[in-house]
């Protein structure tokens, strides 16, 4: 069962009641909230997501209303079991705030997996990382690469690595857009389903658009890493690349990691064991289109195991 | 490398490294040192050579990845 097989009356219900359980990835969400801007953006955004018993989850959310705030200038203030790890926003960002603050749920507490703040697609079995720093343009070329290239979203924003055998586990969520990217995708994928634009977030405008009903059928599908770019958008720029170093890109990785201290010598294994096997390069881009067919090619090209003759010390 | 004790990590050039994996063999002086890579890559042992053999300790031992015995 699906969350698109629940009626609204009946989504309802179950967010303002015991909560909505369903399959994120690897992990259970139960999701509690009476807002309507919450139901509206999970009937939208998560409708082919598997429900779940509703006996375990891994993690409890809950957006509801400050009482002092709840008639005048409406907030929304998200709790994580019993924590509250963020200011109230206003309430008509209460949607993104749950995507947010799922994020934050994952990336503190999900530490059986190495990760990393990027983006991460998959294409005849090999997977493409894409780490980046806000406004790089990640998020962009992440959903154009998922909506008008066809590569598998395995996350937009978190890369959950296995530190036993370095496969990636896939974490398929709403993508998140900022500003002028609403309508570059909107342009390149009119069929692509959005939730409605909030304005005047911290980020600027935001939006999340659904991910393909592939990308969740096959959310228990890991993927081995074959390609790691580092996006940066610069208007007006030819398509350029660069190629980056070994030692480089375990730092680099290490840098967008949330707690590649915590796995200790077992982080570095892992990044390192990545570092020598995945071809990286800095990836310069202005034209969408172009972006989405260089990639293309290099998926259809055979696979090249990369030697590297330095050993780890 | 990675170093377990202070679970952080190093990027260092092949000459570091050398030095560091001659070290972890068994505890050598400095001129030790530059005798055992002088041999390993073919140079002089010269006042330039333990100058730098010296000079790169001093880092290393700045940085927590060696102990003076």
């Amino acid at each position: 069962m699906i969350v698109a097989d629940l009626s609204s009356r009946e989504l309802r219900r179950r967010l303002s009641d015991d909560g909505l359980y369903l399959h994120s990835g690897p992990f259970i969400c139960r999701i509690q909230s009476v807002l309507a801007k919450v139901a509206d953006g999970l009937a939208l955004a998560y409708a082919d997501y598997p429900l779940a018993d509703a006996d375990y989850a891994d993690f409890h959310l809950r957006l509801a209303a400050p009482r002092l705030r709840r008639w005048i200038s409406p907030q929304v203030q998200f709790h994580a079991d019993v924590r509250q790890p963020f200011l109230p926003l206003p309430q008509q960002q209460a949607y993104a705030m749950f995507e947010w603050g799922l994020n934050w749920c994952v990336s503190q507490h999900a530490n059986q997996y190495l990760i990393l703040h990027a983006a991460v697609l998959e294409k005849n079995g090999r997977a493409l990382v894409l780490p980046g720093h806000s406004g790089a343009g990640k998020s962009t070329l992440c959903a154009g690469l998922v909506y008008g290239g066809g590569w598998r979203l395995l996350s937009d924003e978190l890369t959950l690595i296995r530190p036993a055998d370095g496969l990636i586990q896939a974490l398929p969520r709403p993508v998140s857009l900022k500003n002028a990217s609403i309508e570059v995708i909107k342009q390149l994928a009119p069929g692509a389903i959005f939730t409605p634009t909030v304005m005047d977030t911290s980020k600027g405008s935001v939006a999340h658009a659904k991910p393909p009903s592939d990308s969740i059928v096959r959310q228990q599908e890991c993927a081995r890493l074959a390609w790691v770019a580092f996006p940066r958008y610069r208007a007006g720029a030819a398509l350029n690349t660069q190629t980056v170093s070994v030692p480089q890109l375990l730092m680099r990785l290490a840098e967008q990691a949330f707690n590649y201290s915590l796995h200790g010598q077992d982080g570095f294994s892992t990044l390192l064991n990545w570092a020598q096997s995945a071809q990286a390069f800095e990836f310069e881009y202005s034209d969408l289109p172009q972006a989405i067919a260089y990639f293309e090619q290099l998926a259809s090209q055979p696979h090249t195991q990369l030697q590297h003759e330095a050993a780890p010390v | 490398m990675f170093h377990a004790g202070a679970a952080d990590t190093f990027v260092l050039d092949a000459f570091a490294g050398l030095l560091l994996a001659q070290l972890s063999v068994e505890p050598r002086s400095s001129h030790e040192l530059s005798v055992a890579l002088a041999h390993e890559l073919d140079l002089l042992v010269d006042a330039n050579l333990l100058e730098q053999v010296s000079s790169l300790l001093s880092d290393l031992y700045g940085l927590g990845l060696i102990e003076c015995c």
